[in-house]
């Protein structure tokens, strides 16, 4: 099992500038709401799914993931299996399991929107370093101060988990035992469990301020910075052929209204 | 000229009744190469932030006299205004990292004081070739090692143009090999960049080739300049002599711990090779090497915290690949390096008697010994204390009785000594000597080569994830200087080496 973080590659989507990953994310997410075409919403999870697999072969190891394909076709399941408005597709005399159209497209709505969310957001995740894109947010003039926090949080948390996993150890050697307790000896475990985390938490917070300080942050309102990714042909592409993908499926969708 | 130029210096931290720093008079030349040192808790760092400037924040000033940096009076001017000439390191260089790249890190103080981006660029392939790091120039900063991180560190304080570096005991965390490295970094730095450098220091061994300006510090007083030669931290004869070592092989008592063949591979990379090792009853046995060569991870090991590829261990009879953790720990105490991740419960007591309590073994003797240990410790006024309001020392000492009480056979201990001055570490190992006399075995993951050859049976010498030197210490030492690995022999051989 992998855990869902960035891995390096060097697909055409990770060379997308991070900026542009963000931007298509979020308008993405939006535009699947303005689709109500069951079918359509159902293929464009499907491409998602194909492209995850086209940048990680091992897509299916990553933590979580099996997981969301069992919510999604779940939903679809239950839509289908409760919802009964619409004309009958399919009839076998037994009322549960007769189809209806509104099932059916209602069910592909919601397990596309769902999955397709879903897919794109990873597709964000596994393909952009969350350190560009912090970079990017406060490059196009979100405050650093608070865009900061984004990084810092990036560099404390493997450093936290592996603070967790020592006092997880410690409290074994000590005689404590997870598996052996009721629920309020477990209750106290786990504060035990959480305080030395805590406090060592607020510790590191203390020293950090002491060295952001120290070196100038947040002295003048802006800041300049170093690196100079920015968008380049291939983001202008993509963003083009992005725009006519989407007018395509609501020319599909909308298409007969027209 | 003089450069630092301290006077009357008080200063009592807020809520506290005692002043930190009494009266403090110091002045350094521009250029010098300074070392500050004193026992735990004598005020060394505080004088350090004192110099930089981060204790004149606060609302209500709590300092009288007067620290001036180049003319300037640290009092009435502003951190930022304060950062740009003195730049302080703190111990743990993790602690300081803002970013996650070596070149992110480097750039940041410049990139917060809006210096343009060629500009930035230049200044860190500079800085980089000053602390001879150049080669990390494209790495994440999770990458490097103790020694790298510190060199990174100093590196994105250099990038601020300083005229003081400060450095609170930057050496902490580093094996011998790379203090030396680090040491001598510093030294050419200070020469060619004409800094005034002050290092905040224990370990006075490896500074003695530099000959730096040494003064300590003693209940918040600052004693006459002297020599480096001449300094000579608390060292009782009486325990010395005492405790002298036997180097008795104890080849004829029971096993503790039996390791045949192991090899141990963590994340795709393996870290322990072909460990073959047997430690008996009454040994005192010292793991020594360089950072990341392995010895950590051998001790977890031994506790049954990672999966072994191929290989036996066996621990107290118990044979690990078999057994859970938690069977071990009637007969296993461990102590992790830091005292923070091992401190649970609400008071001294409390902590003191937990594994005993988990065991079901915390009956009237044990509650006496309890006690007794305190007293020995000097903890038994603080026994009612919350743990984490201790100070470092004493949380360690916490450390030591909580996984003493219970009278396990073997002590695995990963670093017990950091931070310690002479006079308190002599007494901990005297009484891991006395421990292991009664019968029981300790295992002690140590830089601190003075102390092993006064204290330890055996020495176990890792590198690279196997174990090169086996022998009982006086043989060890001999070894490890056939071997080259001169920045672990104990300071009498450094005193023939270089003075």
């Amino acid at each position: 099992m992998y855990k869902l973080a960035y891995q390096p590659g060097n697909s055409v989507i990770h060379r997308l500038y991070p900026m542009t990953k963000f931007s298509w994310l979020i308008i993405g997410s939006f535009l699947v709401f303005l689709i109500n075409n069951g079918v359509i919403l159902f293929v464009l999870a499907g491409i998602f799914l194909l492209m995850l697999h086209l940048i990680n072969r091992e897509i299916w190891m990553v933590r979580g993931f099996r997981l969301i394909i069992f919510t999604g076709l779940l939903l679809l399941i239950l839509y289908l299996v409760f919802d009964k408005s619409g004309q009958t597709l399919f009839d076998c005399n037994i009322e549960l399991f007769s189809l209806t159209s509104g099932g059916m497209n209602t069910g592909l709505c919601v397990s596309g929107r769902f999955m397709a969310i879903v897919f794109l957001s990873y597709l964000l995740i596994l393909t952009t370093d969350p350190n560009h894109l912090a970079y990017a947010l406060m490059k196009i003039g979100l405050p650093y101060r608070y865009v900061f926090m984004l990084v810092t949080s990036l560099r404390l948390a493997p450093l936290m988990e592996e603070e967790g996993r020592t006092i997880y150890r410690a409290q074994l050697v000590r005689g404590v035992h997870y598996d052996k307790s009721n629920v309020k000896k477990l209750f106290l475990i786990v504060r035990q469990f959480m305080t030395p985390l805590l406090i060592s938490a607020l510790r590191r917070a203390d020293k950090l301020a002491f060295s952001l300080e120290g070196r100038g942050f947040g002295r003048y309102p802006g800041r300049t910075f170093r690196t100079q990714t920015n968008p380049s042909i291939l983001d202008i592409t993509t963003s083009i052929i992005l725009s006519l993908f989407f007018a395509m499926l609501f020319l599909i969708n909308y298409g007969s209204l027209i | 000229m003089t450069f630092i130029d301290i006077q009357q210096f008080s200063y009592t931290y807020p809520g506290e009744q005692t002043p930190t720093l009494r009266n403090l008079n110091l002045s350094i030349d521009q250029g010098a190469f300074v070392v500050i040192t004193g026992i735990s808790g004598s005020g060394k760092s505080t004088l350090g932030k004192a110099i930089a400037g981060f204790l004149f924040q606060d609302e209500e000033p709590n300092y009288t006299g007067k620290i001036w940096v180049n003319n300037v009076n640290m009092a009435q001017i502003t951190l930022y205004e304060a950062s740009e000439r003195v730049a302080y390191i703190q111990q743990n260089p993790e602690d300081q990292f803002c970013t996650l790249t070596v070149m992110d890190e480097i750039a940041f103080g410049l990139e917060n004081l809006c210096i343009n981006a060629g500009e930035i660029d230049k200044k860190i392939n500079e800085v980089l070739s000053i602390v001879k790091g150049f080669h990390l120039k494209d790495r994440n900063l999770a990458t490097l090692s103790g020694g790298e991180k510190q060199k990174v560190a100093i590196a994105s304080m250099l990038a601020l143009s300083p005229d003081v570096l400060i450095l609170d005991e930057p050496t902490s965390n580093l094996d011998p090999i790379a203090t030396e490295n680090i040491f001598k970094s510093l030294y050419h730095i200070r020469q060619s960049q004409e800094l005034t450098i002050i290092i905040i220091e224990h370990k006075l061994n490896q500074l003695k080739p530099y000959e730096p300006e040494t003064y300590e510090l003693k209940c918040g007083a600052l004693k006459p300049r002297t020599s480096i030669n001449a300094y000579k931290p608390g060292r009782s004869k009486a325990v010395r002599n005492l405790t002298t070592n036997q180097n008795s092989t104890h080849t004829e008592n029971k096993p503790l711990i039996e390791i045949h063949q192991l090899d141990v591979t963590l994340g795709g990379q393996r870290i322990l090779h072909d460990i073959n090792l047997n430690i008996v009853q009454d040994e005192f046995v010292a793991l020594m090497g360089p950072n990341g060569s392995g010895k950590s991870t051998l001790l977890e090991t031994i506790m049954g915290f990672h999966e072994i590829q191929s290989g036996s261990i066996t621990t107290v009879d118990h044979e690990i690949s078999k057994e859970r953790t938690s069977a071990l720990v009637q007969h296993v105490g461990y102590i992790f390096q830091n005292p923070d991740h091992q401190l649970f419960t609400q008071s001294v007591w409390d902590e003191a008697t937990f594994t005993s309590g988990n065991l079901h073994m915390l009956n009237d003797d044990r509650k006496s010994k309890a006690d007794e240990l305190l007293a020995q410790m000097g903890l038994i006024s603080r026994k009612n204390d919350h743990p984490h309001r201790l100070s470092y020392g004493e949380k360690r000492r916490l450390n030591l009785i909580a996984a003493m009480l219970h009278a396990p056979q073997l002590l695995l201990i990963d670093e017990l000594l950091i931070g310690q001055d002479m006079a308190n570490a002599h007494a901990w190992m005297n009484i891991l000597k006395t421990y292991t006399q009664k019968g029981n075995t300790v295992v002690l993951v140590n830089h601190h080569s003075d102390l092993t050859q006064d204290y330890c049976d055996r020495v176990l010498f890792m590198n690279d994830g196997r174990i090169v030197i086996n022998q009982t210490s006086s043989e060890a030492f001999k070894t490890i200087e056939s071997l080259g690995y001169n920045a672990f022999l104990p300071s009498l051989e450094w005193d023939r080496m270089y003075v």
